[in-house]
């Protein structure tokens, strides 16, 4: 469990910086992000074999968007062919005709540069932007077979910048990278091609900076991977301390740690600029320098050429159309140089995504899963026991049985592993040791679409999406009436609260509910419960929150709701407890008692001791 | 901002010194061409290929220069927007983050400031230099033959009326792009925050679908952003083939009938050439310009928008406490204090009058919905009355510096959030220097002790979203530490202990007095147990007190106050039945 603190992260991330890549295992800092970051280097060599599928029903229309690109290059070479045309027969002659004529070629020759050109950025778009979306949808898809603990592991800001700004990194490339690059290889080969063929010698004579270019690229490649891969890392803390600030903005101000917030994410920004200084400064010397390796190519050139011109070997036409196909093999090697910049960028955000990509749901579906269709709702616990995340043990041996239809209560204090026992039912997890049933049946055999609709989950923080009441209701069955999402809302007794909002239940409840009270929060997410109509139902901690009034209305549901419903409460209160037709007291992860209250009551144990405090408190 | 110009400036001269070394380069190639080969002239191919490679070392050295220069300014403007953009966010008050998803504020700090940036390091040096070289294309063919010169610029009103159509619906286009990335944001951010409902509920693809919508509208609007620039970006590149169509046409008949030379058509068409490329850039650069402006639009939409809750000019602070214990608690005034969200929206508050004096406790009752949480918010202006005042001491919180009034108010509120962070650095968030004594003190009011010692690393286990998970009950305790340590003058508990077992409620409540000396003390609790324990009870419905008085005498004379507890204690009159039979 040794989680380094943001700060030691960020302070040796910059430590390690300019080491090279023999130390850049330790630029993400402590045990757990190594271990993250090795993870992600072994996706990364996958990252192509993730994409690859998503690109490839495209590739057609890559191929097309690449034709349009020669079509165009081909339009524009003939061009001056056609002026020459028009100089040496039209207008030295003084023909006319033939002036009209080529002005008229002309004329067809940009319509059909627009229409190629046009043809190429569309094309191009449409794959492109495809294949982003299905980057998306195949990354959000994955995320949400997750479990929990790999929730619990990750932090909102790094997922939302997965999501978003790593995807962007993969923009530039999907969209004109690829049609860059198919249409510079083809134009490279073929001017290599005429050089060859033109003088042989000379062309030889150039390639002596190919060499020069390929180990360029090669060492372009090795120190910008890294460089690259810190800019995402920084973004995406900068993401994480961003999104931390602001759902925490009103401790912050009450605690007037604004200006501390403030500069502490001035340091990751810093980190995040400073990690842009390094490609930059990359990039600012590689690709002028492949520049000035094409300049130096044309100087090869021009000596080599011009002694033989001077000795009679070579014929200066020659040697001027060579040093023409020069820059045209040479602007290709160009523009793929800066393409390896959003390349380079593109592959540490593939990479990135690749990692989440490759992390397995911990809570599966067997591999034979057992359907579930009509649950009566018949819960045993037994010998389960639990860890978090090889965190210590907070569950031994618990064993438990709730019949269908009945009500069992658990109680104890805070952190004694009452939550966990509702979680592991739920199957946000599975038990370490033990098993657990539902109808007699391992919940890890069971269909997961089965086991979720037969039960219900009220957590304790009542979390609303935003949108409006009916949304959140209708959240429970998306299939849902409006009448049907009231009649719920009637049967827990929010009704008259929800009616009594500005727009009733199209009342905009704002991010995570906040434009409503907590109490009028959790009767909502009562009704969402309730119209999922669940075989089982789960209330974490949950009356709690509930004035009263509101508690009393809920109680008197709870009451209709538990006739052929199992239900599982955590509740300090005994206005829940006393419904209960069993009570578990958990202690240490222990049950340290269990059975009907009055039994319990009557045999003087922890809940009977318990019990007359409270009613000492609550007299 | 200066500093900024000054380096725009210099790394565009930088591009127009490479422009010009770009240039210079063929001259000498012809000179070795023309002088060295063709005339033999002695030394001078030696000579010039010399100065070719000067001349291609100066120009990596300019070039790198000018990329590093435009491409830093770039990530400085990201840096200063990002960081002014934090700042500012962290000064607006609660009620703009209740109203604007954190996902679009995420994203205006992220994707907004990221597409500012790109268009400043690569955008917009090219884009001065392409309209300069516009421009003294313009003027060379000009000088070269007016004519044909007019029938060139015959072009140029059709070209500005189609740039300016093309960019406003550009605009438009892109400012939509960003919008909808804002809200893919916001939908990645709840389903990761949601991900317990989801999961319990079984809901992986309504929020799948709510990405997918999102996501799908940004295809779309990417796509009409690409059907623009496939209109707009070979029209501009063909126009100056258009007119050299037009300049074949009519300057051969010129050249024909000898009004001008066939070099000058000749070198009219190199210049017509020479505006290919740029124009052909101006359609893409003006895709980057565009989408830099939608983003900048959304940056200073969040960057103008005032803080309502500032300090205002003359703000003065809370004067200290008197000596002794007993002076430290404050009085609480409400003078006819009204809030709502919006105009003519349901007010959450209305007309409140309510005095408390120093080091009272009181406790603040009243159904769900009634305005319990935002009545204590308006202490430490974490939300501004729309009407009436509140006061501290007698001091309007509206003309007290917010450091000096915050840091009289402890809040706890009912789901506090805890940072990623050791639970020291969480304890002590209000205040960083305390020692871990005090941290432990602290706890040890809060009856927070044994959540220290049940974490594997004790104080410096990180908790918080990516840390220890916490229950309930510890975070709310966590959070009551944090906020004793900072010795409160007024401690709000917003119904902070609800997740807390009764036992444990009232040890912490009466060991209030020892750890805050003589604190005012208000509390929004629904327990009869947590209720006795106040001196008064002020009982709210829908925004207004309908009764204030001690527990015993509401309960005795209050009918609203009695059917507020007389359902709470239902169930303990049930299981007492039980019991006794």
């Amino acid at each position: 469990m040794s989680r380094p603190t943001p700060r030691a992260r960020g302070a040796m991330g910059r430590g390690a910086m300019g080491r090279g890549p023999a130390s850049s295992v330790q630029t993400y800092g402590a045990p757990p992000e190594v271990e993250r970051s090795s993870r992600d280097r072994r996706a990364g060599r996958r990252a192509r074999a993730w994409l690859w599928p998503l690109v490839r029903p495209h590739r057609r229309l890559v191929g097309l968007a690449s034709a349009a690109v020669l079509v165009q290059t081909g339009a524009s070479l003939a061009m001056p062919y056609l002026v020459k045309v028009a100089i040496d027969r039209g207008i030295v002659p003084r023909d006319l005709s033939v002036i009209n004529r080529v002005a008229l070629a002309y004329l067809v020759l940009v319509g059909v540069q627009f229409l190629a050109g046009r043809f190429e950025i569309e094309t191009v778009a449409r794959a492109g932007q495809r294949v982003l979306y299905a980057v998306r949808t195949k990354l959000f898809r994955h995320l949400q077979t997750l479990s929990l603990d790999f929730y619990e592991r990750e932090r909102t800001g790094r997922l939302v910048a997965r999501m978003t700004a790593d995807i962007d990194a993969m923009s530039d490339l999907v969209t004109d990278g690829l049609v860059t690059m198919v249409t510079g290889l083809i134009t490279m080969v073929g001017v290599a091609i005429i050089l060859v063929v033109m003088d042989w010698r000379l062309a030889l004579a150039t390639l002596v900076v190919a060499p020069l270019i390929g180990l360029a690229a090669r060492v372009w490649r090795r120190w910008s991977a890294d460089a690259y891969r810190r800019v995402r890392e920084t973004h995406s803390v900068v993401t994480v301390q961003l999104q931390e600030s602001l759902s925490g903005v009103r401790a912050i101000q009450s605690f007037r740690r604004e200006r501390a917030t403030a500069a502490r994410l001035e340091e990751a920004n810093h980190d995040e600029r400073v990690a842009h200084w390094r490609t930059i400064g990359l990039a600012s010397f590689f690709f002028p320098g492949i520049e000035f390796l094409g300049t130096a190519a044309t100087v090869v050139v021009l000596g080599v050429g011009g002694q033989r011109v001077l000795s009679g070997d070579l014929e200066i036409g020659v040697l001027a159309a060579f040093l023409l196909y020069l820059r045209n093999l040479f602007d290709p090697v160009q523009q793929l140089s800066e393409l390896y910049d959003s390349f380079q960028s593109a592959t540490a955000g593939a990479e990135r995504v690749g990692a989440v990509l490759a992390e397995q749901p911990s809570v599966r579906e067997a591999p034979d899963p057992v359907p579930l269709p009509d649950p009566r709702g018949d819960v045993r616990l037994e010998d389960v026991c639990f860890a978090y995340d090889q965190g210590p043990q907070v569950l031994h041996d618990v064993d438990l049985r709730v019949d269908a239809g009945t009500t069992l209560a658990l109680i104890g204090p805070t952190g004694a592993g009452k939550s966990t026992v509702a979680k592991l039912i739920a199957r946000f997890y599975d038990p370490l040791a033990g098993r657990i049933t539902l109808d007699g049946i391992d919940l890890r055999q069971i269909r997961l679409a089965d086991l979720r609709q037969a039960m219900g989950y009220v957590p304790q923080e009542g979390f609303l999406f935003s949108g409006t009441v009916l949304d959140n209701i209708r959240f429970g069955r998306p299939s849902a009436t409006r009448a049907e999402v009231e009649a719920a809302a009637r049967a827990v007794g929010a009704d008259q609260v929800i009616t009594g909002l500005p727009d009733g239940y199209d009342t905009q409840v704002g991010e995570r509910g906040a434009l409503l009270a907590a109490g009028e929060r959790q009767l909502v997410a009562f009704a969402r419960a309730w119209i999922a109509d669940p075989a089982l139902l789960i209330l974490d901690e949950a009356t709690s929150n509930l004035d009263a009034a509101s508690e009393a209305r809920i109680t008197d549901a709870l009451q209709r709701l538990r006739s052929g419903r199992t239900t599982i409460i955590i509740a300090h209160r005994l206005t829940t407890i006393a419904q209960a037709d069993q009570i578990a007291v958990v202690e240490d992860g222990r049950v340290v008692e269990a059975g009907p209250p009055d039994e319990l009551l009557a045999g003087g144990g922890r809940f009977a001791s318990l019990y007359s405090r409270w009613l000492a408190g609550a007299a | 901002m200066r500093p900024f110009w000054r380096r725009v400036t210099v790394a565009f001269l930088l591009g127009v010194t490479m422009l010009a070394i770009t240039s210079f380069i063929p001259l000498v190639t012809r000179t070795i061409i023309d002088d060295g080969l063709t005339r033999r002239v002695p030394g001078v191919l030696g000579r010039e290929i010399a100065l070719l490679m000067v001349l291609a070392v100066v120009r990596w050295v300019v070039g790198g220069l000018r990329r590093n220069l435009s491409g830093r300014v770039g990530t400085d403007v990201e840096y200063d927007l990002r960081n002014r953009l934090a700042r500012h966010l962290l000064t607006l008050e609660a009620a703009y983050h209740d109203r604007v998803p954190t996902g679009q504020l995420l994203a205006r700090a992220t994707s907004d400031v990221r597409s500012l940036r790109y268009f400043i390091s690569w955008g917009m040096v090219f884009l001065v230099l392409n309209l300069l070289t516009f421009a003294i294309a313009a003027v060379q063919m000009w000088l070269l033959s007016p004519r044909l010169c007019l029938v060139v610029l015959a072009l140029a009103p059709p070209l500005v009326y189609g740039a300016l159509r093309f960019n406003r619906r550009l605009h438009r286009v892109y400012w939509q792009v960003q919008q909808e990335i804002g809200e893919l944001t916001t939908v990645v951010e709840e389903a990761t925050a949601g991900v317990r409902v989801v999961k319990a509920f079984g809901r992986e693809q309504v929020q799948t679908r709510r990405l997918e919508t999102e996501a799908s509208s940004i295809l779309d609007q990417n796509l009409e952003a690409a059907r623009l620039r496939a209109f707009y970006t070979p029209l501009l590149a063909i126009l100056p083939q258009l007119s050299l169509a037009a300049i074949l046409w009519y300057g051969g008949r010129l050249a024909i009938d000898g009004q001008i030379t066939l070099g000058t058509l000749v070198a009219f068409n190199s210049y017509l050439l020479l505006l290919a490329w740029p124009l052909q850039g101006l359609g893409m650069l003006f895709g980057f310009a565009q989408r830099a402006a939608a983003s900048a639009e959304r940056v200073f939409e969040v960057l103008d928008q005032p803080p309502a809750i500032a300090d205002r000019p003359g703000a003065t602070a809370l004067p200290a406490p008197a000596e002794g214990p007993a002076g430290r608690g404050v009085r609480i005034t409400f003078e006819d204090v009204s809030f709502g969200y919006e105009e003519g929206a349901r007010p959450v508050l209305a007309g409140i009058d309510l005095d408390i004096a120093p080091g009272s406790r009181v406790a603040v009752v009243g159904g769900t919905g009634s305005g319990k949480s935002t009545l204590l918010g308006l202490i430490p202006r974490l939300y501004a009355p729309s009407r009436g005042r509140v006061l501290v001491d007698g001091h309007d919180v509206a003309n007290l510096t917010l450091d000096s009034l915050r840091a009289a108010v402890g809040i706890v509120h009912q789901e506090p959030v805890l940072f990623s962070a050791s639970l020291r650095d969480n304890v002590a968030f209000g205040r960083p220097q305390a020692t871990d004594e005090e941290v432990l003190d602290a706890l040890a009011a809060a009856a927070a002790r044994e959540v220290v010692e049940a974490l594997p690393e004790g104080l410096d286990t990180v908790v918080g979203e990516q840390g220890y998970t916490l229950s309930g009950g510890q975070r709310q305790r966590v959070a009551l530490a944090r906020a004793l340590l900072m010795q409160p003058r007024v401690l709000i508990l917003d119904d902070a202990l609800s997740h807390v077992d009764v036992d444990t409620e009232a040890a912490i409540l009466a060991g209030l007095d020892s750890a805050l000396g003589s604190a005012t003390v208000l509390l929004v609790a629904n327990r009869r147990a947590s209720l006795r324990l106040a001196e008064r009870v002020v009982l709210l419905d829908r925004g207004r007190v309908v009764a204030q008085g001690s527990h015993e005498d509401l309960a005795a004379h209050e009918p609203a106050y009695r059917a507020v507890l007389a359902h709470a204690g239902g169930g303990v009159d049930r299981l007492v039945e039980e019991a006794a039979s």
